[in-house]
Parts: C-alpha cells; sequence; structure tokens
C-alpha cells in the first residue's frame, strides 16, 4: 500500500483567529489518481488545499499536530507542514505541488504579459536559460491548445476566460509536479469552454502522468473526472470512496441529498429538492454531528455525541451514527 | 444609524445621544478631536461672546511692554505674558477664536451650498444648464481656491474685506466644485435608473425624491467635504492675513505670529528668546484646530464607509 | 482574418486621434475660461486696477490722455471698456507675448516671469520627486508590515500633524528656527554672493544646498498623502488573488513587492501627480518670499505686496497656464502607462 501513497495527510486542523474550521481531516492521495473533493461553500475545501500548498492567509494557522507526509522525493519522506516556508519553496513548491487556483479569472497580474508570468515563475525556481525557458513555455502552451506567438505577448485584459483556464493549468504544469490540485477549474466558464477545459485535463492527466487533486461543488465534474471521492461538510471528512460507490451507494445522509438536489437527465416529473437549512458558523458550531440540523435522518444521538470516521470496506469510509450501531429512529 | 419610528421624539433623541456615546467611548481618538474642538475653541469663543471675557485693554508702549515675561497679574489672562503691543496674550487669543470659527465654518457652508446647488441642478435640470454648469464646475476645478482668494484679496478694497461673509466667499470661490461634481453625478446615475420617472408617476414632488434618495448617498461627501473645506479655508485665511492682506488686528493669530516671527529674525533666539511664547502659542492654535478638525473627520468616515461602519458597530454589539 | 484585424486597427488609430484631439480643445475651452472668469471679476469688482491705476495717474497730475495711455501700456486696457472687450484685448496682446509692464519694475512682464519661472519649475519639480520618492517606498513598507502596531501608529500620529501645518506655517518654523536661530541652513538667496550662476558644479552644489531646506519643506507637506494613498491601495492590491498565486508560484517577496503591488499601485498614483504639483506650485508663493529665492512665487508675492496689477495677472495666468497644462498632460499619457486603459479602447 505504501508503494502506492504520494501524499499521507493526518489530523490536518487549521485555526482561522483561534476558531477552528478544518477539523481531524486525514486521508491518502495515491499515485495517478483523480481524487475529488467535494463539499459545499464554506465547508472547508480550498482551506485544505491552501493548507497543502502552505499559502494560508495570516489569520489560518495549522495545528503542530498535523502532519502531511510526502512520498514522493525519492527514497526521503518530508512532512510539508513541518518544512520551514523557505524549505519547503526549495523543495516541493510548484516542483512538487502545484495549484490552479479557483479564480484563474484574476490569479494573473494585469499589468505583467502572459510571457512573464512563465519566466518568472521559471525564474524564481533556478531556471535562468532564457532559451530553455522559451522551449519549456512553448512546449506547454501547445499542450493547452495555444497559439504562443498570440498568446506569449499579451496583457491579461486582452484574454478570453477559456484562454486564462489553460494559462494558469499551463502555468502549473511547468516544472513538471507531480501532484496538480484544481479548484473550481471550471466554474467561472461557459458551458463549452467547460467541456473543452475537462478533456484537455483528461489528456494532460495521460500524457504527464499527473495527480489530480480536484476540489469542486459540481457533481457532474466528480462523475467525470474524479476515480475516488471525499465529502467534507463543516471542515471535516463525512464521506469517502470510489466514485462509483459515493454515486450508486451513497451512505451519509449529505451525500444522498447532495445527489437528490441534482436533476437528472430525462427526470422530468420531480421538482430539485434543496438541501434545508443554514450554511455553517464555524464560531457556533451545532452540537453533536454538525449536519444534524439539516438532516432527515438525525436522531437523540446525533445531537448529543460527534460520530467519528470508520472503516466499512477498504478504502470506504462514512462519519455517521446510522453507521455506529447507535442511530434509533 | 438607526432612526425606527417611535412614537415620541424625545425617545428617539435619546436614543440619538447614547448610540453617539457608545460611539465615542469605543474610539477615544476622535472623542480627542471633539473634545479639543470643544474646550480649546468653542467654550471659550461662547464665553467671549457672551461678555464674560474682558476686553482687550489698550496698548501699552516700551519696550519692557513687548513680551513680557508670563506673570501672575490679573490672573489667568498674563500667563502666557504680554504679545508685542504690551497686552495680554492669552486674552489675545481667545478674542481671535469667534472670528475664526465663524470665518471657518461660514466658508464651510458656503462650499457644501453652493456645490449641492450647482451639482444638483445641473444633474436634474440637464440640458444646456447642464452644459454650462459642466464648464463653470472643469474651470472651477483647475483653479486652486487659495490661489484665487489671493488675487482677490490682494485686489479687493479695505472695506469690503472686513466683511466675514464676503472673506468666506473668497476663501471658497472655487472649493465647491468637487462636491458639485459628485452631487451631479449621483443625480444623473439615480436619473438613469427611472427612480425618478417612477416616483413622479406615483405622485411624489421632485423635490422629496431628490433630497431622499440622493442625499442618503450623498452624506458622507457632504460632510466629508464640509470639514475638509473648513480645514482648508482656516489654512488660507490665516496664510493670507499672514501676507497681510486681511484688515485684521491683534486678535487674528497670524498678526501675532508675524510680529513674533520679525522679532525673532531681527533679535535672534538667544536674545529675542522671550518672543518665543508668542510665536508658538498661535502656531499652536492654528494647528491645534486643523487637528481636532482632521480628527474628526476620520471618525465621520468610518461612520459613513459601510466596510468601517459595519466593523465598528460590531464592535459595539460585542460590549453589550 | 488579419485583414479585418488591420482594419480594426486603423479604425481605432482614427477614433484615438479624435479622442485627443477632443481632450486638447476642451483644456483649451477650460483655460481660456478660467482665465476670461478671473479677469472679468477684477475688472467688475471695486478694486479694479484699471479705475484705481488711472485715478492714481490722474492725481499724479497727468493730462486724461496721457493717464489712460499710461493705464493702456502697463495693462492693456482702459478703464470705461466693456468687461468683454478687455478680455478679448487682453487674450490678443497674449498670443502676441505682451502680459503687460510691470508697474513696479517698469519691464515687460513677460521678461520678468521668463527669468524667474525656471527657478519656481526646478523647485516644484525637485521636491515633488522627492515627496513621491519617499511616500510611495514609505507606504508600500507601511502595507507591507502593517501588523507591526508601533510602526504604524507613531506615523499614523506623525501624518496627522503634518497634514495639519500649511506649508507656510511650516516654512515660518522651520526658517527661524533652523535657517536663522540655528543657522543650520543658509537663510535666503538661490546662491551665495560670491558664486558665479553658470553650468559648473560649485554653482549647482550651493543652488542645491541653499535649496535644501525649502525642499525639506515641501516635503514634508506633499508626502504623508502619498504615502497614504499608496499605503490603501498597496493594501488592497495584497489581498488581490495575483498575489496569492504568485506567492504560490513561489515568486519572491522583492519581486511581489516590485512587480505586483507597486506596478498595479502606482495606477491611480499617476493622476494624482498633476494635482499636487499644482498645490506645491501655489505654495511657493509663501514659502519662495520667506526664503528669498528667485521664483514666480515670490514675484507674485512681490506683486501683491505693491499692488503691481499686471503683474499679479501675469503671474496668474502662467501659474493656470501650468496646472491646466499638468492636468492634459496626465490624461494623454495615462494611456501609455495603464495597459488597461490603452488596451481596453481597442477591444
Amino acid at each position: 500500500m505504501t508503494n502506492n501513497v504520494l501524499l499521507d495527510i493526518k489530523k490536518l486542523r487549521v485555526d482561522f483567529l483561534g476558531v477552528p474550521t478544518v477539523r481531524d481531516v486525514d486521508f491518502k492521495i495515491f499515485k495517478k489518481e483523480t481524487l475529488g473533493i467535494i463539499g459545499e461553500s464554506g465547508s472547508g475545501k480550498t482551506t485544505i488545499a491552501r493548507a497543502i500548498m502552505r499559502i494560508l492567509s495570516e489569520d489560518g494557522t495549522i495545528s503542530p499536530d498535523s502532519s502531511a507526509i510526502y512520498y514522493g522525493l525519492g527514497d526521503r519522506e518530508v512532512d510539508m507542514f513541518k518544512l520551514s516556508l523557505t524549505e519547503y519553496s526549495r523543495l516541493i513548491r510548484w516542483k512538487e505541488t502545484s495549484m490552479v487556483f479557483q479564480s484563474a479569472l484574476s490569479s494573473l497580474n494585469p499589468t505583467l504579459r502572459v510571457k512573464d508570468h512563465f519566466v518568472e515563475t521559471a525564474k524564481a525556481h533556478g531556471l535562468s536559460n532564457p532559451s530553455k525557458i522559451m522551449e519549456r513555455t512553448w512546449e506547454l502552451l501547445e499542450a493547452v491548445k495555444l497559439d504562443p506567438d498570440r498568446v506569449l505577448r499579451m496583457f491579461t485584459v486582452e484574454l478570453s476566460g477559456g484562454m486564462k483556464q489553460r494559462i494558469v493549468i499551463a502555468l502549473s504544469l511547468l516544472l513538471n509536479p507531480k501532484i496538480v490540485i484544481l479548484d473550481e477549474p471550471t466554474t467561472a466558464l461557459d458551458v463549452l469552454t467547460q467541456r473543452a477545459i475537462l478533456d484537455l485535463l483528461k489528456k494532460l492527466h495521460e500524457t504527464f502522468k499527473l495527480t489530480y487533486v480536484l476540489i469542486t461543488h459540481d457533481i457532474a465534474l466528480i462523475a467525470d473526472l474524479a476515480n475516488r471521492v471525499i465529502v467534507i461538510y463543516a471542515g471535516k471528512i463525512i464521506e469517502e470512496g470510489s466514485v462509483e460507490d459515493i454515486f450508486y451507494n451513497p451512505l451519509h445522509p449529505y451525500t444522498k441529498l447532495l445527489l437528490e438536489a441534482v436533476p437528472k437527465l430525462g427526470e422530468f416529473d420531480r421538482l430539485p429538492k434543496p438541501i434545508p437549512g443554514v450554511s455553517i458558523d464555524y464560531m457556533n458550531l451545532p452540537s453533536g454531528c454538525s449536519f444534524h440540523p439539516r438532516c432527515p435522518y438525525a436522531s437523540n444521538i446525533c445531537m448529543v455525541k460527534e460520530p467519528s470516521l470508520i472503516n466499512i470496506e477498504k478504502n470506504r469510509r462514512v462519519a455517521c451514527h446510522i453507521y455506529t450501531g447507535l442511530w434509533k429512529k | 444609524m438607526s432612526p425606527t419610528r417611535t412614537s415620541s421624539m424625545y425617545d428617539a433623541i435619546r436614543r440619538l445621544f447614547l448610540f453617539f456615546f457608545k460611539i465615542f467611548w469605543r474610539r477615544k481618538k476622535a472623542f480627542t478631536g471633539f473634545i479639543i474642538l470643544l474646550v480649546v475653541y468653542v467654550i471659550p469663543a461662547i464665553l467671549a461672546i457672551a461678555g464674560l471675557v474682558p476686553k482687550l485693554p489698550p496698548a501699552k508702549a516700551g519696550w519692557e511692554n513687548m513680551y513680557a515675561p508670563p506673570s501672575l497679574n490679573d490672573f489667568p489672562w498674563y500667563i502666557f505674558g504680554t504679545d508685542f503691543t504690551g497686552r495680554p496674550l492669552l486674552l489675545c487669543l481667545i478674542w481671535g477664536i469667534p472670528s475664526a470659527l465663524a470665518i471657518a465654518f461660514l466658508a464651510g457652508l458656503f462650499t457644501i451650498g453652493i456645490g449641492l446647488i450647482i451639482g444638483l441642478s445641473a444633474g436634474y435640470i440637464g440640458g444646456l444648464w447642464d452644459s454650462i454648469a459642466g464648464i463653470i464646475m472643469d474651470v472651477a476645478l483647475c483653479i486652486p481656491s487659495i490661489f484665487l482668494a489671493l488675487i482677490f484679496a490682494a485686489v479687493l478694497p479695505t472695506d469690503l474685506k472686513r466683511n466675514p461673509f464676503i472673506i468666506a466667499a473668497i476663501l471658497s470661490i472655487t472649493a465647491w466644485a468637487w462636491l458639485a461634481r459628485s452631487a451631479r453625478a449621483q443625480v444623473l446615475s439615480l436619473k438613469k435608473k427611472d427612480v425618478i420617472l417612477v416616483a413622479k408617476a406615483m405622485g411624489f414632488r421632485t423635490w422629496k425624491i431628490i433630497f431622499d434618495d440622493v442625499m442618503r448617498y450623498l452624506m458622507p461627501f457632504i460632510f466629508m467635504s464640509l470639514i475638509m473645506s473648513t480645514v482648508s479655508a482656516i489654512s488660507g485665511y490665516f496664510g493670507i492675513a499672514f501676507l497681510g492682506l486681511f484688515p485684521v488686528d491683534v486678535t487674528n493669530w497670524s498678526i501675532q505670529l508675524s510680529q513674533a516671527m520679525s522679532y525673532l529674525g531681527a533679535l535672534g533666539l538667544i536674545r529675542g528668546g522671550k518672543a518665543q511664547l508668542g510665536f508658538w502659542l498661535p502656531t499652536i492654535m492654528m494647528i491645534l484646530i486643523q487637528v481636532a478638525l482632521v480628527n474628526i473627520s476620520e471618525i465621520v468616515e468610518e461612520l459613513f464607509n459601510p466596510v468601517l461602519r459595519v466593523r465598528l458597530l460590531g464592535e459595539i454589539e460585542k460590549k453589550k | 482574418m488579419t485583414r479585418k484585424y488591420y482594419l480594426l486597427r486603423k479604425i481605432y488609430r482614427w477614433s484615438l486621434l479624435k479622442w485627443y484631439v477632443n481632450r486638447v480643445i476642451y483644456s483649451v475651452v477650460a483655460w481660456f475660461f478660467a482665465i476670461a472668469f478671473t479677469f472679468a471679476l477684477i475688472r467688475l469688482s471695486p478694486g479694479d486696477p484699471a479705475t484705481i491705476l488711472f485715478s492714481s495717474f490722474r492725481a499724479q497730475g497727468y493730462s486724461i490722455e496721457d493717464a489712460k495711455r499710461m493705464v493702456q501700456m502697463y495693462i492693456g486696457v482702459l478703464p470705461e471698456e466693456p468687461v468683454w472687450y478687455s478680455i478679448l484685448k487682453f487674450y490678443v496682446n497674449m498670443f502676441r507675448g505682451d502680459l503687460g509692464v510691470s508697474i513696479n519694475w517698469r519691464i515687460p512682464v513677460t521678461k520678468l516671469i521668463g527669468m524667474m519661472l525656471p527657478w519656481s519649475i526646478f523647485y516644484a519639480a525637485w521636491s515633488l520627486a522627492w515627496a513621491i520618492i519617499i511616500g510611495v517606498i514609505l507606504g508600500l513598507l507601511m502595507a507591507y508590515y502593517r501588523h507591526i502596531t508601533i510602526l504604524n501608529s507613531t506615523l499614523r500620529v506623525v501624518f496627522s500633524v503634518l497634514r495639519s501645518i500649511p506649508a507656510w506655517l511650516l516654512a515660518v518654523i522651520l526658517h527661524i528656527y533652523l535657517a536663522i536661530g540655528y543657522r543650520i541652513f543658509p537663510p535666503s538667496g538661490a546662491y551665495p554672493a560670491g558664486v558665479q550662476p553658470g553650468l559648473s558644479l560649485s554653482f549647482i552644489g550651493a543652488v542645491l544646498w541653499h535649496y535644501t531646506l525649502p525642499v525639506i519643506v515641501l516635503v514634508l507637506t506633499a508626502f504623508p498623502g502619498w504615502a497614504l494613498g499608496m499605503m490603501a491601495m498597496a493594501v488592497s492590491v495584497l489581498h488581490e488573488d495575483y498575489v496569492v498565486y504568485a506567492k504560490a508560484r513561489g515568486i519572491s517577496s522583492k519581486r511581489i513587492l516590485t512587480s505586483y503591488v507597486a506596478k498595479n499601485s502606482i495606477l491611480p498614483i499617476y493622476t494624482q501627480i498633476a494635482p499636487t504639483l499644482a498645490t506645491l506650485l501655489v505654495g511657493t508663493v509663501w514659502i519662495e518670499s520667506r526664503f528669498v529665492l528667485p521664483g514666480i512665487g515670490s514675484l507674485l508675492a512681490t506683486a501683491i505686496g505693491v499692488r503691481d496689477y499686471s503683474l499679479m495677472i501675469g503671474c496668474y495666468v502662467v501659474v493656470i497656464t501650468a496646472i491646466v497644462f499638468g492636468n492634459l498632460l496626465t490624461d494623454l499619457t495615462y494611456g501609455f502607462i495603464d495597459p488597461r486603459a490603452r488596451i481596453s479602447e481597442e477591444v
């Protein structure tokens, strides 16, 4: 099993100004898989990504108990959270893991040209040979199906949404990372462009032998791209499994409601069912299971004791009292 | 602010006072601005006008009477010594407050008055008047207010310049343009939204529409404009008075400063040292009121800027 | 596809030209009215220079004809003319290069201004450059280190005091104490008596030394505004997504401060240069007279002191022209600074 594991995250806990948000998250990332992380806005998925990339804002702190053991550096194992920021930048940042941001549309510096973005990233990691940098940049831009001749000289304001997304994807591959975190890669795009980007992502996954961590609230995207899924609610993992397990046999009530909320093709007689209740306030979390106020199956035990994540089968986990034997109707 | 409809006006006023008190408590720095303004300027001015402060004694000739050192004579008027005419310095300074305050606030009122009238009318009436007003505004924006005020102070005859209204008018001669432009932009954006058309159809009178909607958005601009134009009016007034262009007397702080400066300049710091009180006290009077006003403008900004206001109100809520 | 592209480019260039021309015409109109308006107000006011001069010449014993001729020579207008006629005459004369004759010195106004203006331009520009450099760097640092509360609160106090002291007052204070009292700086003049004007190093050095304290005065008045503005901009830029993205890619703090924060904060600051220059120019009236420096400010101050009306109006015209020109220049060149403004016209 350890042969295949690329990144092993244990007991990840992030506090913002003292308020815990992401709590006790642990999961593994296997080589060459596409792990989907699904959850609603504010559930903590972007926080997990930023914690791994060590770009949390100044208000966020990673607990010292958390660890993220990375196995991709040959025979060394390194805890990414324990490295100093300089060490992290030297060893891991952008070389082993890179990220495509949620707002690719505003990820680029408006006063720099596209070319400058590539050159500065390369230079920041020690590559100084201008022709080599240009070669690599051309290779990447062609891989994302952009015309380097045209695009390199442009400023951000001249680019369309789809072009910006491709550039940001190209930038993420500059140093040949092993893990690419994709945070809502298609949310802000129109449907046709979404399709094109999706196909591109699949191709790149093959060509560059990448491992994707796909963060989104869009279930269809998960169904299309991911092979394994983690469901996050209120900063905790509440279900994990293969994409088929999650879709055809969801265990947690939240997952079930999530799937039911999405209308399916051909279903004309049923209105979409939104999930009732309000969104998460980390300063006033509900007692017991954080989902119980909105859960149609909530029982007395759910209001009192928080369910822990238990292993149902291999790589299949769920955090719900229905499966702990303590649940009564 | 939270004026909910209460049955009694008294209740509303009481709530307003309580609200302000809570704000001051949270932001003691701004509190100091108000306190300085009140204690050092407003209260002495009121006392002076009410006649509770003795009139200035006649000048005393003689070298020893110029910038005489502080003494306990006739307490408290000689605690800062005398000025260059032998009169008690503190008294001269206090008598300068009412005119300074009056001119400053008059200039501020002129600025926002003219600014609002021209801006709102230009936006609302539109057409030819808007084009004319537009040109006037752009011209006024190119000409620095103090500059034109300087020219006018040089050209106008002395008896006209004794009138505080004229002085205030000169000082605000192009200062109104910025507010006018903002007011006009606000009315125009409102017009685009057809709000005015709908309200008219519903039977509201147009002035009411303008006042309710436009004013709500303009309030922050108006307050800031009032305070900042008062600040620049004070600075302009004393600057021009320093050059001797306004008919002023020993109660004017600028004149006191200018005389003390000549004295120090002629005799040097050591021999002329006793004039230092006469130099610094007027200076402090001029600077302190600006500091107080700038301070108040910061708290006004905090009240009106939605981002900052939410934070402030949040802190007040938490205290409860 | 490329043919259409070139056609579009041609159209864009033409409309851009139209916008440039439009802007220039607009400025000229504003300038015209600014001067005409002031001129008219002065002529219509009870303190009308033409009438006053006429009366004073008559009082000195000149005949009506002679007095009229002299008023004509000095100011260029006659007391009994209608105002609009005076304004037109004034403009005609101005374009012929004639701004009247100084009553005090009996030299043509244009000659006087020509001698003095370069000094003021040097003074204002030199001070502005220092104010911007210090203000911008300080603003950037204040933004980047905004968590160090001691630094921030002390600077805020300093700034609010500096904002409350008018330039002329600061000049008085510093002059009395540092130049006359403690003799650290030279009290007057642009250069000491013995030095020959010319392009020699010693002359330039002497001038710069003599201007040090005046420059300090102007810089102290101007830099807080720049620092606060820059800090506000930089703080908002620091929270932008592209800065976080740059950090994610491993871009160094130095490069972030320069190519990301500074480059994106500068754009609105560029528009502040012209207005600040205008304020500085106006401030020179007091400061140049205090420090006895040559320049249009001290010229205007002297003119005011002796009621030299032709010189006053001449100085006023020059300063207004400089301000309008500065604003126009900013508008026209903004496109070169901000690629977004330039390109969105095209797109």
